[in-house]
This record gives C-alpha cells, sequence and structure tokens, in this order.
C-alpha cells in the first residue's frame, strides 16, 4: 500500500526527486556515512589505534562529565546566557530592520545597513580588546557610570556583570548582520498590501503592524525555532577571552570548562560525549518548539 | 506625500537612533583603520579610544604584503570562495525548491537534514571519510565539497520560498513549464533577495572560514588568508600560552601589524554587500515579475 | 540612471575577474602548484622523478627522501612558506646526502596532529612537542606510530649518543620508565647549552637609581621598594594580568614552594594545599589592599597589561628577557628616553637566602623529532637527524653558513650583519629565521653564544645572568619531566580540572577580599574532597619511576 502510493508520487513528482537526488546523496555521503564515528564517544579513544581498535568504556565519558563538581553551575551558565541573548538578542535585529525600512532616505538606509553590520567581521579576539578597554576601571563605560555620580569599578571583575557585558556586546556585534535576513524578507513583501492598507486609512505604525511584521513572521518563528535548537551552545572563544577567575561564577560555560581541561590534550572522547549530550538536549528542545510552533502559528520546518 | 506629526516626530527620532547605532557599530573598525597606521611602539603604550594614528607610517602594510604567504594566501582564498559558494548557491537553491514542493517524502527528508545539525560523527570520521576515502586531502574539494549545503541556510531559503504565492506557480504550469522551468524563470528571479543573503552568507563563511584548511591542507603555498592571519593573530598568544617552556623569547610581532593584517583580510568581503543591496529594495522584484 | 548601471557594470567586471582568477588558480592547482614557486614543487610527488633525471649531488649515493612534519615557527613563517627555502636546512640536506619534504601544519593547533595520526598517513619523521601530547611518546609507541631508537641511536648517533653518555641527567629525561628512547630532542644542553633560564621579575632600574634603591632581595624589601614606587611615583607598583594566576611566577617562591606540584626532599607536594601558600595570600591580599598590586589585574588582558607597563604606568612585573625587556624597553623610551628595564633576582623570605624557585626549563622541553613506523631509511634517517649534533651541525643550525651569515672570530661565531642589521630591514628574529633554526625549538642542540648576540640591550645580557644564577637550585625542587600511564594521566585529567578551577577561583577571591582569609582552610577540606592527595600520590609514584630511570 504504502509502496504503491510511493511508486505513484515518484511518477507524479518525477523531477522533484530528479532534483533531490544530489541532495539526497550530498546527506548521505557527508553527513550519515561518518555519523557511525559518534561511537567514540563510548570509547577511549587514541589516534594512533583507530575508531575500531581504540577499547570500549560504556558510560565512563558522561559519567565523567556528570560526576563533576561544576557540571550543574556551567549547565546552569550556559542555558541563562543563551536565554538572555534569545530574549535581548533575537529581537534586536528584527527591530533594526524594521527601523532601517522606516527610513526614507535611500542613501542614508544603504549607509546604515552597511556600517552596523561592519563589526561582525572583526575578529573576536579584538572585539573583546574593545570590551576589556570599554569596561575598566578608566574606560568609557565608567566614565558615563561616574557622570551620574556612580564610582569606578572594574566591571568585568564583578560576576554580577558578567552576562549583561556578553549579551549586549553581543547584540552590538552581530544586530546589523543578523538584520540582513529580516531586510531581505522585507522586501519580499508585495507593495499592493501597502496600497491597500493606505486606502483603508492605515497609517505607518498601523501598517507596519497589519502589513510589515505578517509579511515577515514566518521567517522570525523559523530563525527562532532554530534558535532554541542552539540553547545549549554557547561558543568557548569569547567567554575565554572575558572571563577570570573571580567571574567564573557566572561566565564558566560548557564548552569553556571542556576547553580548560583540553588545553594540550585532544580528548576526542570526552568531547564527543560532551556534544552528544549537548545535541540531544538541543535536538529535543528543537523539537518540541517545533510542534508547538506548528499548533499556534501553522509555521514549522517540517 | 504628507506627515502627520507624530509621524514625524517618528522620522527625526528614527533618523537619530539610527544615525547613533552607525556611530557605535563603525568604531571598532575605524579603530582597528586607525591602529594599522600607527607606531606599534606608540601603540602597545596606548589604551582607550583611538581617534587618529600615532605617528603615522604605512611600513605595517608594507610588511603585510612583504609576507610571502599573504598574497598566495588571497589568490587561495579567492578561489575557493568563489568555486564554493557557486556550488553553494545552486544546490541549496534546488535543494530549497525541491523541499518547498509538497511530495510524499517531504517531511521525513526535512527531518533527516534537520537531524544532521545536530548528529555528526565528528572530527576524526568526517577526516578519514574526505581524506582517505575521498582523497581530497590537499585539494580545495575537501574545503568545498562537504560544506556543500548548508542545512540552517536551507532551512532559512525554504521558508522564503514557501511564501511565493501559488497562483504564481500554477500560473506558469498552466503554459506547460516543468519543474527545472518554473525554478528558473519564475521562483529564482522571486528569491532575488534571499539568494542574495545566501551569497552574503555562503560567501563570507567560505571567507572566513580557516579550520577545514587547517585539517586538510598542508602545502603552505595552499593556504587560504585567513589561516595566515589567525597565525598571525594568536602569534603572540601561543607564545605566552608556553609560558615555563622557555619560549618567551620570540620578538613580539608589531602591534600594528596585526590590525593592517586585519584590515587586509576583510576589506575585500566588505564591499561585497554594497553591491548586493539592490537586491533589498521593497518589491522590486515583485512587480518586475508581474509586467 | 546612470550611477546604478556604472555600479552593475563594476559589479560584473568584479565578478568576471574573480572567476577569470579562479579559472586559472584552479589550473594551476591541478597541475600541482606554479613555475615560479620552488617550494610548493617540493612537496609534490611529480617532483620525485624529476629530481632523479638532474645530476645528483657529489655524493656517491642517490639522496634519500624523507619527510618531516614541523609546525613553522612565526617568525619563520614571515619569511619563507616552506623550511626547505631556508639556506642552512638546505645545506643540511645537502651534507647529510637527503632530500627533506616538510609537512607544515597551521600554528597553534593539536587538531591537525590528531587527524593525522588518526589517518594512519604518517609522514617519516614527527617533530613534536610531545608534552602536549596524551600518553606522549610511550603511548604513540603502544599504539604502534613510532618507533624505539635505543639501538639506532646507539649505532648510528655518535653525536647524540655522546651528549647523552655525557650528560646522565639530560638521558633520564629523554628516557620512558622503561627506559626506551623515542625522540631525537631539541636539547639546552652541554657546552653550550647552559642558559635555560628566560624569565623572572623585571623592574624600573631608572626609578630605584632616582630613588636611592637597591634591588629587592627579600619579601620585606620589595615591600618597600613597592610602597616607594607608589607614594614617589604615584604609578602602580606591581602589575600582572588575569592570565596569571596568583602565585604562578611572582612572590611565592620565596616561601619555598610553587602553586602546584613540586618536590620537596623527594616528596611531591602541592603548593596550594600547603600551609605557607596561606602566608603568602595574606601577605599579596596586603599587598593589594595597599594598592602596592595593580588593582585591575583580575580584569587586565595582556594588551591591558603592556600598556601599563609601556607607558610607565608600572614598576615591577613579571617577563622575559626577550619578548619584555626586549620589546617593553625602546617602546618605553619614546617617551621617557632615561627608561630601563632590569632583571631582579628571585625574591627569598631571609637576607641571604639562596632562591630555588626559579623557573628553570629542563633540558629537555618536550620537542623532539619520533621516526614513525612508516619510515623505509630509519638508518639514513636517523644519521641525518644526528648531523645536528655533531659539532658542525650545531653550528650549521643555529649560525647558518660561514662567510655568509656568521664569521668565527677568535674562536667563536659571529653574525654577520646580513642577521644584525639586515639590509632589507628585517628585524633580528626573521633575519635569522630566514637563514637558519636558532631562535625556535628545532631537532639539536640550543647555543647560548646564540643568545648573547640575539639579546641586543646590556639590560638583556645581564638579566640572562641574574636569573640563571640559582638556576641550578630548582632541580631539587622542581617536578621534573615523569611520565604518566594513559590510565593515570585520564584520572589526572578528570580530578584537576575540577581542582584548578576550584583552586585559582577560590585564591582570586582571598587576594582580593571577596573571601576571608580563612576561607583558605576551606578551600584545602574542599581540594581534598576532590581528591587532590589521590593526584599527589599518582605524581609521587611517576616521580619514583622517574628516579630509578
Amino acid at each position: 500500500m504504502m509502496i504503491r502510493r510511493l511508486k505513484d508520487d515518484l511518477v507524479k513528482n518525477k523531477a522533484i526527486y530528479i532534483m533531490l537526488l544530489p541532495v539526497v546523496a550530498y546527506y548521505i555521503i557527508f553527513k550519515y556515512a561518518p555519523m557511525s564515528g559518534a561511537v567514540i564517544a563510548f570509547k577511549d579513544f587514541s589516534p594512533g589505534k583507530g575508531i575500531w581498535h581504540s577499547p570500549w568504556v560504556g558510560l565512563d565519558n558522561f559519567k565523567d562529565f556528570f560526576e563533576s563538581y561544576y557540571f550543574w553551575r556551567i549547565i546552569r551558565n550556559t542555558l541563562l546566557i543563551s536565554f538572555y541573548d534569545l530574549v535581548f538578542g533575537f529581537p534586536a535585529p528584527i527591530i533594526l530592520a524594521l527601523l532601517i525600512n522606516e527610513v526614507r532616505l535611500a542613501t542614508f538606509k544603504r549607509f546604515v545597513q552597511t556600517v552596523s553590520y561592519l563589526p561582525h567581521f572583526i575578529s573576536t579576539v579584538v572585539i573583546c580588546g574593545f570590551i576589556v578597554e570599554f569596561t575598566s576601571t578608566g574606560g568609557i563605560i565608567n566614565s558615563i557610570i561616574s557622570f551620574f555620580g556612580g564610582t569606578r569599578s572594574a566591571l568585568l571583575g564583578d560576576a554580577g556583570n558578567f552576562r549583561t557585558i556578553y549579551v549586549s556586546s553581543q547584540i552590538w556585534q552581530e544586530i546589523g548582520w543578523s538584520s540582513i535576513i529580516y531586510l531581505a524578507a522585507l522586501s519580499g513583501i508585495n507593495p499592493e498590501l501597502y496600497e491597500a492598507a493606505k486606502i483603508d486609512g492605515a497609517g505607518r505604525w498601523k501598517q507596519t503592524l497589519n502589513v510589515t511584521l505578517p509579511g515577515i513572521t514566518s521567517i522570525i518563528v523559523i530563525l527562532l525555532i532554530l534558535k532554541t535548537g542552539s540553547l545549549l551552545d554557547v561558543g568557548f572563544e569569547k567567554i575565554i577571552l572575558l572571563y577570570s577567575p573571580m567571574t567564573y561564577e557566572t561566565a564558566d560555560v560548557i564548552s569553556s570548562f571542556v576547553y580548560r581541561m583540553g588545553i594540550g590534550a585532544n580528548d576526542y572522547s570526552f568531547t564527543t560525549a560532551v556534544g552528544l549530550f549537548q545535541s540531544i538536549i538541543n535536538f529535543v528542545l528543537l523539537f518540541s518548539a517545533n510542534s508547538l510552533s506548528r499548533r499556534l502559528s501553522g509555521n514549522k520546518i517540517w | 506625500m504628507r506627515l502627520s506629526l507624530p509621524e514625524r516626530a517618528f522620522s527625526v527620532f528614527n533618523g537619530l537612533l539610527l544615525m547613533l547605532l552607525a556611530v557605535g557599530t563603525l568604531y571598532p573598525f575605524y579603530h582597528v583603520l586607525m591602529a594599522s597606521f600607527s607606531d606599534s611602539k606608540q601603540l602597545i603604550a596606548h589604551s582607550g579610544v583611538l581617534l587618529r594614528p600615532l605617528g603615522f607610517q604605512l611600513d605595517a602594510y608594507q610588511a603585510v604584503l612583504d609576507n610571502p604567504n599573504i598574497l598566495n594566501g588571497y589568490r587561495n582564498t579567492i578561489v575557493i570562495v568563489v568555486t564554493g559558494t557557486l556550488i553553494n548557491l545552486i544546490m541549496t537553491t534546488v535543494a530549497a525548491y525541491a523541499l518547498s514542493r509538497t511530495f510524499m517524502l517531504k517531511n521525513t527528508l526535512l527531518m533527516m537534514i534537520v537531524f544532521t545539525m545536530f548528529f555528526s560523527g565528528g572530527l576524526i570520521p568526517n577526516f578519514l571519510l574526505v581524506n582517505n576515502f575521498l582523497h581530497m586531502g590537499g585539494t580545495y574539494w575537501a574545503l568545498i565539497l562537504p560544506s556543500a549545503i548548508n542545512s540552517w541556510n536551507l532551512i532559512v531559503m525554504i521558508t522564503s520560498m514557501r511564501s511565493i504565492p501559488e497562483s504564481l506557480i500554477e500560473s506558469a504550469r498552466m503554459d506547460g513549464a516543468g519543474e527545472f522551468r518554473v525554478l528558473l524563470r519564475i521562483v529564482v528571479p522571486l528569491s532575488m533577495p534571499v539568494i542574495s543573503v545566501m551569497l552574503l552568507y555562503y560567501g563570507v563563511a567560505h571567507w572566513n572560514s580557516w579550520f577545514q584548511a587547517l585539517l586538510y591542507l598542508r602545502d603552505r603555498e595552499t593556504f587560504p588568508l585567513q589561516l595566515i592571519l589567525r597565525e598571525i593573530l594568536i602569534f603572540k598568544n601561543t607564545e605566552s600560552m608556553s609560558i615555563g617552556a622557555g619560549v618567551g623569547d620570540q620578538e613580539a610581532i608589531g602591534e600594528s601589524i596585526r590590525y593592517a593584517t586585519i584590515m587586509v583580510a576583510t576589506l575585500p568581503i566588505l564591499l561585497v554587500y554594497p553591491f548586493l543591496q539592490k537586491y533589498f529594495v521593497k518589491g522590486v522584484m515583485v512587480g518586475a515579475i508581474k509586467e | 540612471m546612470p550611477s546604478q548601471k556604472r555600479k552593475s557594470v563594476l559589479a560584473l567586471s568584479l565578478a568576471l575577474t574573480l572567476s577569470l582568477g579562479a579559472l586559472s588558480a584552479c589550473s594551476g592547482n591541478n597541475n600541482g602548484g606554479n613555475a615560479n614557486s620552488e617550494a610548493s614543487s617540493t612537496t609534490n610527488s611529480q617532483t620525485n622523478n624529476a629530481s632523479k633525471t638532474e645530476p645528483s649531488p657529489p655524493a656517491d649515493a642517490k639522496p634519500v627522501d624523507i619527510s618531516m612534519w614541523a609546525e613553522l615557527n612565526g617568525n619563520a613563517a614571515a619569511v619563507v612558506s616552506n623550511l626547505n627555502e631556508v639556506a642552512a636546512v638546505k645545506e643540511w640536506g645537502k651534507r647529510t646526502n637527503v632530500n627533506f619534504t616538510f609537512n607544515h601544519p597551521a600554528a597553534g593547533s593539536n587538531d591537525a596532529f590528531g587527524v593525522m595520526l588518526a589517518s594512519g598517513d604518517l609522514p617519516d619523521v614527527i617533530f613534536q612537542n610531545w608534552n602536549w601530547i596524551p600518553g606522549g611518546l610511550p603511548k604513540m609507541f603502544t599504539d604502534g606510530s613510532v618507533i624505539k631508537l635505543n639501538d639506532l641511536i646507539d649505532q648510528y648517533a655518535p653525536n647524540l649518543k655522546k651528549m647523552l653518555d655525557d650528560n646522565p641527567e639530560v638521558a633520564k629525561q629523554l628516557k620512558a620508565d622503561n627506559g626506551d628512547i623515542y625522540a631525537i630532542p631539541h636539547l639546552r644542553a652541554g657546552e653550550h647549552g647552559k642558559y635555560k633560564t628566560f624569565s623572572g621579575l623585571i623592574i624600573r632600574q631608572d626609578w630605584l637609581d632616582e630613588l636611592h634603591l637597591q634591588k629587592p632581595e627579600t619579601i620585606a624589601e620589595w615591600e618597600n621598594v613597592l610602597k616607594t614606587f607608589k607614594e614617589k611615583k604615584g604609578v602602580t607598583p606591581y602589575t600582572l594580568s588575569k592570565d596569571q594566576i596568583v602565585g604562578y611566577n611572582d612572590f611565592l617562591g620565596a616561601y619555598g614552594l610553587n602553586i602546584d606540584f613540586y618536590v620537596d626532599n623527594g616528596k611531591v607536594k602541592y603548593g596550594s594545599i600547603e600551609p605557607a601558600f596561606k602566608d603568602y595570600l595574606s601577605t599579596f591580599k596586603k599587598w593589594y589592599d595597599e594598592g602596592l598590586i595593580d588593582h585591575d589585574f583580575a580584569t587586565n588582558d595582556s594588551k591591558t597589561k603592556d600598556a601599563i607597563i609601556t607607558s610607565g604606568k608600572a614598576g615591577a612585573f613579571f617577563g622575559y628577557i626577550g619578548s619584555s625587556i626586549g620589546v617593553y624597553t625602546p617602546a618605553l623610551q619614546q617617551t621617557e628616553p632615561n627608561a630601563k628595564l632590569e632583571a631582579v633576582q628571585f625574591p627569598v623570605l631571609n637576607k641571604g637566602d639562596e632562591p630555588s624557585f626559579v623557573p628553570r626549563s629542563w633540558e629537555w622541553d618536550g620537542f623532539g623529532a619520533a621516526i614513525s613506523t612508516s619510515d623505509k631509511n630509519p638508518v639514513e634517517t636517523i644519521k641525518a637527524l644526528d648531523y645536528l649534533y655533531s659539532p658542525e651541525g650545531q653550528l650549521l643550525k643555529n649560525f647558518g653558513i660561514e662567510g655568509e651569515t656568521y664569521n668565527m672570530v677568535n674562536g667563536e661565531p659571529v653574525y654577520t650583519d646580513l642577521i644584525l642589521k639586515n639590509p632589507d630591514g628585517l628585524p633580528i628574529a626573521q633575519a635569522m629565521a630566514k637563514y637558519f633554526v636558532a631562535n625556535y625549538s628545532f631537532i639539536g642542540p640550543d647555543d647560548d653564544r646564540f643568545n648573547d648576540q640575539f639579546y641586543q640591550l646590556d639590560s638583556q645580557k645581564d638579566a640572562v645572568k641574574t636569573f640563571s644564577q640559582y638556576a641550578d637550585n630548582a632541580m631539587k625542587v622542581l617536578m621534573p619531566p615523569v611520565s604518566l600511564t594513559p590510565e593515570e594521566s585520564d584520572e589526572v585529567a578528570k580530578i584537576m580540572n575540577d581542582v584548578t578551577t576550584y583552586r585559582n577561583e577560590m585564591t582570586i577571591k582571598i587576594a582580593l577580599g571577596a573571601e576571608p582569609i580563612d576561607a583558605f582552610d576551606k578551600m584545602v577540606d574542599q581540594l581534598k574532597k576532590m581528591n587532590i592527595e589521590k593526584v599527589i600520590a599518582i605524581q609521587q609514584a611517576a616521580l619514583d619511576r622517574y628516579n630509578s630511570r
């Protein structure tokens, strides 16, 4: 029955299936074929011995991770940083795109677009250098604080500030770059819709609410779902450039913890085990977000 | 058209806000530029905002261009970016179009694609596949083919293509157009905004990537620019990481050279965006199709 | 709209140039490198045929092909793209009748090494710092990647053998617990390998002179000097950056311990749980509270630290002879022509004591060349590598070719102006890297006569003497390069990640006053709960094995 229907579908959508041939081949060869290698999470892998000759160790690598004294702290920090980044960092580029969209002057529009995406290209090392400088006791942020009557302090040395500094600098660096996709989506909105709204007497605010936003909702929702699927990923590079033992309490995340463990020693088995753990959680999150959205908004990845 | 008072007030406010943002986001780039013109000795001693170069010089750029690997790196990077992005765009567009249609295995395939975003074999098996089985080690194919499709980009593109009105496609089909024709004549022109975003995403990703090159390339003549840049940027870091090994005796590389390298390695890719911006103009494409 | 049109023309031509460039470059690539690049063709297998057709060098036998894995040092990478282009390396190949082909992985990553090993595609010789590889060389040997060299050295490496016979201490470091040797090392040993200290405390000598102060020797004298700096000069007396853990390379040595593992009369101890560490911490805290130590050090990155020192806002710090004294001094003198940075002897508690905790590198720092199991010509390989241990080889490696890059003056090699005042304006480090292999780790012995000339400032030449004066005391207290079994190193890595995280966090909190000084006792208890004593026992066992080598 199933086979029969599939056969019919293959005939009916022949062209589609032909188009998908190289795509499926790509995923099978480059993604699924090497996947069996993830077994090293359950082995004590040593490169010289190879994947298949390295001894099995069962769940030892996972146990090492779960039993770490700091396990809960790094999970909590990872989730919180991701969460704040989601709450503040996700809407920011949407708002920027909407604001840019409202600019009438074409040259100014281009100028703002081009300039705001520049920081994305400056390497993390350099960006973190700025952050350290701006937040130092003599830095510009402290000058502002003291201007308003506050006292100067080493802002990065205070665990209470770390997430704020991390997330806001993240927004500063990525806001323009992330808004590009929304700007592209905005340009796809049919201008006739705006004309119609104007005839109905809608002002700019109403137009934004009734035409612009609905026009980009699907892309917003899909990106939000995708973002939910990376809640357990916080890269180590920026963290290790900004944190210090004084701020481990709020700054130490999974990746930085693993990085410290691995300095100089490539423990592929342990890293794979941690990665697998993150992937499972992330996948579950994305799966739930997708189901939820399918029911609530009709937007879905599959 | 006349604007109402609150609307005018908003326009002014909006303009000011965006101007502020522009200044804030321009600064890091400006700082790097100024630092690259500065004298290294003065630069080490400086901290804080940099509004003009400290002791103007162009030696840093001279040194960067004298580095035997940088010009080569440029050429290599351009080869990788152009070939890689071309393959990316073709693969992703075809895949996205097919997966935005309705057919029986669609959801299964989408699930399988999303699955690979989370689960992979990791470094070693991928290397064995590309190097030992496909024998691509040492060639640029090893950097290009394994990343022919980025699933995240693919999903974004599918989403965008889903929003193309079904009626347009149906009417083309009525005229006897097959899938390939629909894709080329209707969907691609309508998707130019998202395609140009993809061009940017893929192009920048290739431009910035160094890790695959680090794994697969051994001949420094074939290294892409970013790998060279990264070595120069981390040079000092690696030095301080090996404290105790007694390696602290290397001459620190000129501070300004580091910034000049960043400029040299970043400028070309920055110039791509302005060219793409015309595809972001509201409604142009929909109008063009209708004529 | 003309402007629009012009832009699209521009875009089109840009795209065209890009793709044309792509095509030509692609085809060049398929041919395996460009005609004009000597280096890229040497790594290509096709050239093997080509070189056979050429007349062979004066030696009777055909040169042996040897491939070698080695990171290209940053100074070298700035001037050459393959070690083959370095004159001394060419000459080395000629003299030993070997055709070297270098694999240069990009710097700063162990991943390239890991995948190379996993692929089974091994070059003949692998040059690495083996301390950075988990399990080290013994594991590489049991995994079947490298071969044992003892017999080969006895038969074919007379120069290295002599070095090991003359210096039993070196032989001990090189050997595994079972007596095996797996590497032709990079060494600081022998007649011209005395220097093993390159870092220490550095002070503003011009301020000491101005304030009529002596170089501080004891902790009390340091306190006085730092206080005077603060009062009279209004600067940050002592600065450091957040990467420098409290107690690592500052004043802790005076208290007779270091922060990690050390040896006290043959017993391994972990400094952070010793009572003396508490004394040190309270002093540090007091100095911090009094403003003698940089108040922002917990957030300083290395760039900030550089800026504080080079803008004349710091009195003393920990640094290197080359990259600190050598780099900071000229930067400082831009604004303060009289500024002078000098090395200070490592501090002690009581006047007249000799410091023991000197950051001295071991004769073997872990860098070495292992011969892989894929090497078809191990005898020729070891002969070629051993050449660098001969007197001529040592000169070739460290000074290049006589008459070009050095001359013999009174029996000592002296660099020519091609190196010291390079006509192309290259900095010394890069000029050296272009012609020979002296200023970074490579197979063979280092040469002190290189350092004597590389250090250009008098204060650097003095610093060498100051820092090395008590270096041999360190032999009794520093943890030697022991080797752990794979199981031990797994266990240690697991425990130590938690331990060091906790220790670093607590010490800095105590030092900065976020925790009271008595929290130290709590820290010791917690570290014991985290099984630090188990690690001490493992290290002790490893030390005992090392001592009975």
